[in-house]
């Protein structure tokens, strides 16, 4: 028993140790984040794969600028995005818009995942039980 | 005679060795003629020594500067610093086909070296398919891409190095990458010739399993070190942006994970034998689409540097690969039955599976958003694009469904657990769990979702160290203290454990991933000399601004001091801004003092004045952890593959 006492006790060690590492973490308020979030959201129109948020390119700079005055204008998220949609298409957007055929890319997943879960599922049922004889090794 | 057409020569002549073997193996299988098949193999073994020369010849021409090869012109300089020289080989197109060519046969010597006798059968197909993927480089390089390509008139200086490339992961990250993509072909090759000669059976079972877990774990720390990489310089984008060079090489190596996991079973209850020939193929086919969107393909990337005219050439490779493999599948699916079922869902196996089933789904996952902009493009005449949100929303929750079943998996007996089992095995870990869970959701204000990660991590973590001191208390006996046989129980099950140790690393990656997605503070600033910021628990103020020229660069290089809130010294730190004027490019190291808690991470994004500039301050929780985890992935994989079966048989 007592060994059990032990690993409990390292167990809770542990947690402890995982909660105190969590509550160090810096803790400020987050509305930085808001203008990093949106930035992360916008591509560089000249760069290839790049986020406005990692793009050095001056054009990157200026969205920066853009996105930040609209912030201060009070726009929402939503708003703003819809001002870079238009002026510079929907790839802009570093996620489609969910709507049309872009709903097939979060649509296709889960359905195949649904599909050949069903599909396994049910043949494992089929066959459990079956061909016992050469368990053996 | 010249270095660069002594290195061709040897180019030429690999090729032809390579047809050869590639010949002399199939009709020396026909003829039953030992002695064909010995001299194949040994061509096959010469392959190691022309290519081994011929890549000494390249990087002897980088080291001296020969700039009458348009390779080196275009990937060095007089300027660039000398250290990289040696490296620059693999900087390109043509000088990495070279390396990886070089790779193959290195894998291929030491494949058919340790060949264990049960597999004696299947070693000529083995030289034939192993030579054949070495040609295609081979004959790439000989007819398309040269390496060894020279001028008429000889410039004075070259071009030097990709600015991105000059930082020290350049050492490691490509090679090791590159490596592990080209060597899936070895655990490839086996099982196809395995499957040629009927055997695929438990015989050389444990042969493939060695070979496949060296494969996935030199790619798997390939790919923590690019994410290392990507993170200390800005660029990239961070450590992992999903960027589609990225993916292409995340999805071999999920499925090589899964094939990993699924082998056990075979090996264990001769089961998943169609599902495994199945993995393997899928790994190998898609390890040369990694070459193919590597090498010029059609999706736009961050750090497609090495990017040519060949996408092509590669797509093809790709569709002969599948087709290939389709072929194979299709003649002998007969002989690759397996002997039992699945007899439970509570069982090992059905974990298994289900493991099997997520990896697969998260590789899907990926392929689909890499593909997506084509797709949409062809049927949707829309041009999008298909950044993080999309694969963080998607594979998060699967990931998290994956962590999860690693937690329970090593609870379940093969065959059937009983409830009861479960439940006593279970039963700490899960109420730990809930109980982090409840603190979190109580103190934090942050999203639901990263509370239950961080929950489903502490269920994983506790289940596997319970396990492990119950397995070290069983194994003591007449009072050995019980740390003395927690390391005691390693060593009896090296497989057991050394995964364990694995799983452990990838809960720590996990840990840094959590820390970074929910916790991260980031803000822009402007910043004077002399001023001070304050940010979480730090304040950082800018000392100094130092300017350095060089001839190929301009380097720009600022320095912080960090101190705590009571303005106690932390530490300096520097970052730097390098200009490289012939690439207009610049490269950007970031500022970064790490500690377990969190890391204070400051980009220099552009320096405004000699006294003042522009930063990107941010504080990324947890990220040390996501770095020690790739030594402990090591230790761990080491220690699974330690041979002791090995010493024993001889």
């Amino acid at each position: 028993m007592g060994k059990s006492i032990i690993s409990s006790k390292i167990i809770i060690l542990l947690i402890s140790f995982l909660f105190i590492l969590i509550s160090c973490i810096s803790n400020t308020d987050q509305t930085n984040n808001r203008e990093y979030n949106l930035f992360s959201q916008i591509m560089c129109p000249i760069c290839d794969g790049q986020t406005i948020a990692e793009s050095q390119a001056s054009i990157a700079e200026d969205m920066k600028k853009m996105i930040r005055d609209q912030i201060k204008d009070g726009k929402e998220d939503k708003e703003i995005l819809k001002y870079f949609e238009e002026r510079y298409g929907q790839e802009i957007l570093s996620n489609p818009i969910p709507k049309g055929f872009n709903l097939t890319i979060w649509i296709a997943p889960i359905l195949i995942i649904i599909i050949s879960s069903t599909i396994t599922i049910y043949s494992l049922r089929k066959n459990m039980g079956t061909r016992s004889n050469n368990d053996s090794f | 005679m010249t270095v660069s057409s002594l290195g061709f020569t040897l180019l030429i002549l690999t090729l032809n060795l390579c047809l050869y073997s590639i010949i002399g193996s199939l009709i020396g299988v026909r003829v039953s003629s030992n002695i064909l098949l010995k001299s194949c193999k040994n061509a096959s073994y010469c392959t190691l020594i022309t290519l081994g020369l011929s890549v000494a010849c390249l990087v002897y021409a980088f080291v001296t500067r020969d700039f009458s090869i348009k390779y080196v012109f275009n990937h060095s300089s007089l300027s660039m610093n000398p250290i990289y020289t040696w490296v620059a080989m693999y900087a390109g197109n043509e000088g990495s086909l070279l390396y990886i060519g070089f790779i193959i046969s290195v894998a291929s010597f030491f494949t058919l070296l340790f060949l264990p006798s049960e597999l004696n059968d299947a070693e000529p197909y083995l030289v034939s398919i192993l030579s054949g993927f070495l040609l295609f480089f081979v004959g790439v390089m000989v007819l398309l891409a040269n390496p060894f390509e020279t001028f008429e008139n000889i410039p004075k200086d070259g071009r030097g190095i990709n600015p991105l490339l000059a930082h020290p992961g350049m050492f490691s990250h490509p090679p090791l990458l590159m490596a592990g993509l080209a060597t899936i072909s070895i655990p490839f090759s086996l099982i196809v010739s395995m499957v040629f000669t009927g055997k695929f059976r438990n015989d050389g079972l444990d042969y493939v399993r060695t070979t496949s877990l060296l494969v996935w774990s030199i790619l798997g720390v390939g790919l923590l070190l690019g994410s290392w990489w990507a993170y200390t310089i800005l660029g990239w984008g961070g450590y992992w942006v999903w960027d589609p060079i990225e993916n292409v090489g995340l999805m071999p190596w999920l499925i090589m994970t899964a094939f990993i996991h699924s082998i056990i079973v075979q090996r264990r209850r001769g089961m998943f034998r169609v599902w495994n020939v199945i993995l393997i193929f899928l790994a190998f086919v898609l390890a040369q689409f990694g070459m193919f969107i590597n090498r010029g393909g059609p999706v736009v990337s961050v750090h497609s540097f090495a990017a040519s005219t060949l996408g092509y050439v590669f797509l093809g490779f790709m569709i002969f690969s599948a087709i290939f493999c389709l072929i194979v599948f299709m003649l002998n699916s007969n002989k690759i039955k397996s002997d039992n079922n699945v007899k439970s869902f509570l069982s090992r196996e059905s974990a298994f599976l289900i493991n099997n089933f997520f990896l697969v789904a998260i590789t899907f996952v990926t392929l689909w958003g890499l593909i997506f902009p084509l797709i949409s493009e062809v049927f949707a005449n829309e041009t999008v694009t298909v950044g993080a949100p999309y694969y963080n929303s998607v594979n998060g929750p699967v990931i998290l469904a994956l962590l999860f079943v690693m937690g329970i998996g090593p609870n379940l007996s093969w065959r059937k657990t009983s409830n009861k089992n479960l439940k006593t095995n279970l039963l700490l870990p899960v109420s730990l769990a809930v109980i982090l869970f409840i603190i979190l959701l109580i103190t934090t204000s942050r999203p639901i979702m990263s509370s239950l990660s961080l929950s489903v991590l502490m269920l994983v973590i506790s289940t596997i160290l319970i396990e492990w001191l119950k397995g070290s208390f069983r194994l003591t006996k007449g009072g050995v203290p019980w740390f003395i046989s927690f390391f005691k129980l390693i060593l009896n099950n090296k497989n057991k454990y050394g995964g364990y140790i694995v799983h452990i690393s990838i809960l720590l990656v996990a840990l840094g991933v959590i820390g970074i997605n929910f916790y991260q503070i980031k803000v822009d600033k402007v910043i004077s000399i002399g001023e001070k910021i304050d940010i979480g628990n730090y304040k950082v103020e800018l000392i100094e601004i130092r300017n350095n020229e060089f001839n190929d660069r301009r380097e720009k290089i600022a320095t912080f001091s960090v101190t705590n809130k009571e303005d106690e010294l932390i530490s300096i730190m520097e970052g730097n801004n390098t200009f490289y004027p012939s690439f207009n490019m610049a490269s950007i190291r970031a500022a970064i003092n790490s500690n377990p808690v969190e890391d204070l991470y400051v980009i220099p994004s552009d320096f405004i004045s000699e006294s003042k500039m522009k930063i990107i301050i941010s504080i990324n929780p947890l990220v040390w952890w996501m770095w020690i985890g790739g030594p402990i992935f090591i230790l761990g994989t080491l220690i699974s593959l330690w041979p002791n079966k090995l010493l024993k048989e001889k």
